[in-house]
């Protein structure tokens, strides 16, 4: 019963006009920023707060949260069309996302993002509504030995990721080397620094992204090495249809619970959860060879992945007050600037702000999918644009898109420097999604295991003791270890079938 | 065996050699000793697995027939230092300016045409794409774009 | 003798011609925060209340995050000493320099406008924790040593620093666990994987007034305004005061004029109802500490942590 009359009282918050016009232009503002490359959702929101000041609570809160949801939205699109991501959550898609752009597919992989996105973001929701602090209570369970475990399991992917295992295992050291780089995050000690500060923070993954695909793309393009690397042809299946859409719906449906159960830690955003589902996606997938050449499951588990994240992460900051992701915690912030405290007592403190902040979030997912369908069609069109002309909009917005991470022209040398190891690696037949991987995970993977370490004082029996990690950690294992036992039986028994 | 192959094998072997002897001069201090593993243990450990990993891909490639389908692309190294040249002159000239000609020289290298419509398309997309950049990221979200040294094209 | 007089007069005027007109160009506000961090949350209210009280200029915030505080000092080390660029510090200013090796500049390169006030570092518990009290926890950490979990914000950090010297005075050893966030340090204590943090007020505030944790002691010099219940350290005979002090400086070299210039607008801005309002939503001690003063509290603070963060090292 209180449920309806929460979800009454939210609903009547949204309908005053100043609260809903506040959602429609977050939400749009949203999409746009989330286009932009090198701004995320966290930086869009703290750079559009001053558009907050002056607003009642709620109003603010509905505007912010409503960018913070249309950049999820907004930022697969730029990974698809130009393969540069628009935010560091939807990196992941340029993999398999721009593949299908060449195939001449842009239209299918926009389309199946926006559903995906909307499904996830729904079922996202569902669960916020119906057992928010039940979740959070429980996800407090989780401590660095089931961080690693999770991660692990991520990283576990890079050996099955290619048909070649030895080259898709040197990709992924490259990018757990990298990963290195930067103070340690357990004594702070400064690794592999070479003395520059900028480099104190590790390197950038989303500077590395935009080097090795958009600028070594621009170039290549530029030379015309692959004619077809913008598609020239008739840009046909605008939207997905009936047999695409269920051929991905399982991808979407793992999308959307990894998401949401990843968006609800503290320790791990929506980035990893994209990158996560990518992993899982990619293990799952039948025909492996498809995988980082334009497999559709590829594009749509991470990208209802990340949407899942947002409405996950919003589970602990309304509940127990405690961001699960950086997002989350400015708009923590903002409660607090409006003398709003956040913590375990905001659910019943302010009922209606925080059911009205809901009701607000399905009108923003909702208008966040008529955006994403309507823009498909006028976004596709840009790639006619004649090649050198796309190619210099590349370049310079590969370099905007780098610069605008730190602010700082440090890692637009960065991604040059991968723009030309990208080129190399094409040329000696490496693949780049496990450097990928090696590179977000890595770093997460890591400093897990060391905390964790550090909570035991060096027992590793602690991976194993613990019901979540163990069992997580198990089920990794014999994903990896059961295949190869099979190939094994199947080699003999064809041996004695022989002899 | 392609030279690249052999050239990159080459310089995986050394970075792996790098980072562990880099590595093995990383202090482990004392409060965080309890948990046993330092901050130089796991480069370690991706070093050495990198580089044994290279070793067999070098070993394995050696054996195969070199007829595999090759990536032509030695025309890209100018490009590669045009945009190297961009990336050094944007901090002197400042965003704007360094921009344009970028655009104005890939658009009117790469276009076909009489001279005056390469000029002419040219300068638009120059402008078009300069403006647009600076406008949507400095103007709206506040991004410090470089200025160049004489602060010219500030806000 | 007149020559020398009519000429330092002529440089007298012409240095007040220079900067008698500041500001006269738009002025940049450097945090060395991403947008939505602490530091930036605190520039951009300062940007917007020195345009409350009438700032005669645009002012910018500009975020050069990166290595704790690093490439922002650097920055506004390569900016012009012309009080057109002003940082936003925090104990990081200390701290960095002192933890970065090979690092270059330190507070002694920056002329200080004023500091406004600073978090205090509270000890907290979960609230079903067996530590009723400071000294609870510390006999506890005293027989059994190394069994007490601390959660801290990251090695060499503030936070770790309050913890590390706490158990330097009062002869006991923590094991440190260092987290990437607050938001994960909070939820690993109310987990019970960790028996102790060392946290800010607004980061625990919602919990406190729920009763999920407990505040020990705080590490200040005087028991804080808004929780007079709560021990300092020192009374407790631990003298462990490190406050996350938090003000404007500007580069060093900037003219005493242009300096004097700033420090009154900032003064004026510090007081805006707009400034208030963020001391009082972020928990923050309000303190106003101008110009030399202000160098006169980093000096303190660098000889108090210098030991502590030269031992992290080893």
């Amino acid at each position: 019963m209180n449920f309806w009359a929460n979800l009454s009282t939210g609903f009547s918050l949204l309908l005053q006009p100043q609260n809903l016009l506040a959602t429609i232009l977050g939400q749009l503002i949203g999409v746009i920023v989330g286009i932009l490359p090198g701004i995320n959702a966290s930086m869009a929101v703290s750079i559009l707060l001053p558009l907050s000041f002056g607003l009642p609570p709620e109003t603010a809160l509905m505007l912010l949260a409503g960018i913070y949801m249309g950049t999820m939205y907004g930022g697969s699109i730029t990974s698809i069309l130009i393969r540069v991501p628009g935010t560091s959550t939807a990196a992941v898609i340029c993999l398999d996302g721009y593949e299908l752009t060449r195939q001449g597919r842009a239209g299918l992989a926009l389309g199946i993002t926006a559903i995906g996105s909307f499904l996830a973001g729904t079922f996202a929701l569902i669960v916020l509504m119906t057992l928010a602090p039940t979740l959070a209570r429980a996800a407090l369970a989780f401590a660095p030995p089931e961080y690693f475990a999770l991660i692990f399991f991520g990283l576990l992917a890079i050996a099955g990721l290619e048909e070649g295992v030895v080259r898709g295992l040197i990709a992924g050291c490259i990018g757990l080397l990298l990963g290195t780089i930067g103070m340690d995050p357990v004594t702070g000690v400064a690794r592999f620094t070479f003395g520059r500060i900028e480099l104190l923070d590790g390197i950038d993954f989303v500077a590395v992204l935009i080097g090795l695909f958009a600028i070594s793309q621009a170039l290549m393009n530029l030379e015309r090495i692959r004619p077809l690397e913008f598609y020239r042809g008739r840009l046909t299946g605008m939207l997905p249809r009936w047999r695409e859409f269920k051929e991905s719906l399982g991808a979407i449906l793992r999308g959307s619970v990894l998401g949401t159960i990843v968006g609800i830690l503290p320790g791990v955003g929506a980035t990893t959860a994209a990158f996560l589902s990518y992993s899982l996606e990619a293990r799952l997938a039948r025909d492996k060879s498809k995988v980082g050449k334009g497999d559709l499951k590829c594009v749509a588990g991470p990208g209802s992945a990340d949407n899942a994240a947002a409405g996950g992460s919003l589970i602990p900051m309304l509940s127990l007050g405690i961001p699960g992701s950086e997002t989350t915690a400015v708009l923590l912030g903002v409660l607090m600037i409006y003398g709003i405290q956040p913590g375990p007592l905001l659910f019943t403190k302010h009922t209606g702000l925080v059911w009205g902040l809901i009701v607000s979030l399905w009108l923003a997912n909702f208008l966040g999918f008529i955006l994403a369908t309507a823009g498909v069609r006028p976004l596709t069109q840009l790639l006619r644009l004649p090649a050198p002309v796309m190619s210099a909009f590349i370049l310079v917005t590969g370099f905007v898109g780098a610069y605008a991470l730190n602010n700082n022209i440090v890692d637009v040398w960065i991604a040059l420097v991968f723009g030309i190891l990208g080129y190399i690696m094409r040329r000696v037949n490496l693949p780049v999604a496990p450097l990928i991987l090696g590179l977000v995970l890595g770093p997460l993977a890591e400093k897990s295991f060391r905390q964790s370490m550090a909570l035991s004082r060096g027992d590793p029996t602690v991976f194993f003791t613990r019901p979540i990690s163990a069992a997580l950690l198990s089920v990794g294992l014999a994903s990896v270890v059961l295949p190869l036992l099979w190939s094994l039986v199947k080699r003999m028994r064809r041996k004695e079938a022989q002899a | 065996m392609d030279w690249l192959k052999i050239l990159s094998g080459l310089g995986l072997l050394s970075i792996s050699g790098l980072w562990v002897a880099l590595s093995l001069h990383l202090p482990f201090p004392s409060f965080a000793r309890a948990s046993k593993v330092g901050p130089a243990h796991f480069p370690i450990l991706v070093a050495s697995l990198l580089a044994l990993l290279t070793i067999i891909w070098l070993v394995r490639e050696s054996r195969k027939s070199p007829n595999e389908r090759e990536v032509r692309g030695i025309h890209l190294i100018p490009w590669y230092f045009g945009y190297a040249g961009y990336l050094v002159v944007v901090p002197f000239l400042g965003f704007i300016p360094a921009t344009f000609l970028l655009v104005v020289a890939v658009v009117g290298f790469k276009t076909r045409g009489p001279w005056a419509m390469r000029l002419s398309k040219s300068f638009l997309a120059g402008i078009i794409i300069t403006g647009l950049e600076w406008g949507v990221f400095q103007k709206w979200l506040g991004v410090p774009l470089p200025t160049g040294i004489l602060g010219l094209w500030g806000r | 003798m007149r020559k020398a007089v009519a000429l330092a007069a002529l440089l007298g005027i012409l240095g007040s011609v220079a900067f008698a007109g500041y500001p006269e160009k738009p002025v940049e506000i450097v945090a060395w925060a991403s947008p939505g961090g602490g530091s930036d949350v605190m520039c951009r209210t300062f940007a917007k209340a020195l345009e409350t009280v009438g700032f005669p200029q645009p002012l910018y915030v500009v975020n050069k995050p990166g290595g704790s505080g690093a490439v922002g000092m650097t920055y506004v080390q390569g900016k012009p000493a012309d009080g057109y660029t002003i940082l936003g510090v925090t104990n990081n200013l200390i701290f960095t320099p002192l933890t970065t090796p090979g690092f270059q500049y330190s507070f002694r390169d920056f002329e200080p406008i004023l500091m406004f006030g600073y978090d205090p570092k509270y000890i907290v518990v979960a609230s079903n924790s067996r530590y009723q009290t400071i000294e609870d926890l510390v006999n506890f950490a005293k027989a059994h040593p190394g069994e007490v979990k601390v959660g801290t914000f990251g090695p060499g950090s503030d936070d770790h620093v309050v913890g590390m010297q706490l158990a330097q005075v009062a002869g006991v050893e923590f094991n440190f666990i260092p987290f990437d966030s607050g938001g994960e340090i909070l939820a690993s204590l109310l987990g019970g994987h960790i028996d102790a943090q060392v946290a800010e007020l607004s980061e625990v505030k919602g919990q406190l007034d729920a009763g999920a944790v407990r505040i020990l002691a705080v590490a200040t010099a005087e028991r804080v305004r808004t929780l007079p219940d709560v021990p300092t350290l020192k009374e407790k005979g631990w003298d462990v005061a490190l406050p996350k002090f938090r003000g404007f400086m500007v580069k060093k070299g900037t003219p005493a004029e242009v300096v004097q210039i700033l420090i009154d607008w900032a003064v004026k801005a510090v007081q805006s109802d707009v400034f208030q309002a963020y001391l009082e939503a972020q928990h923050l001690e309000p303190a106003l500490v101008v110009g030399p003063d202000f160098t006169k509290i980093l000096v303190d603070y660098e000889a108090a942590v210098k030991d502590v963060l030269q031992a992290l090292g080893q």
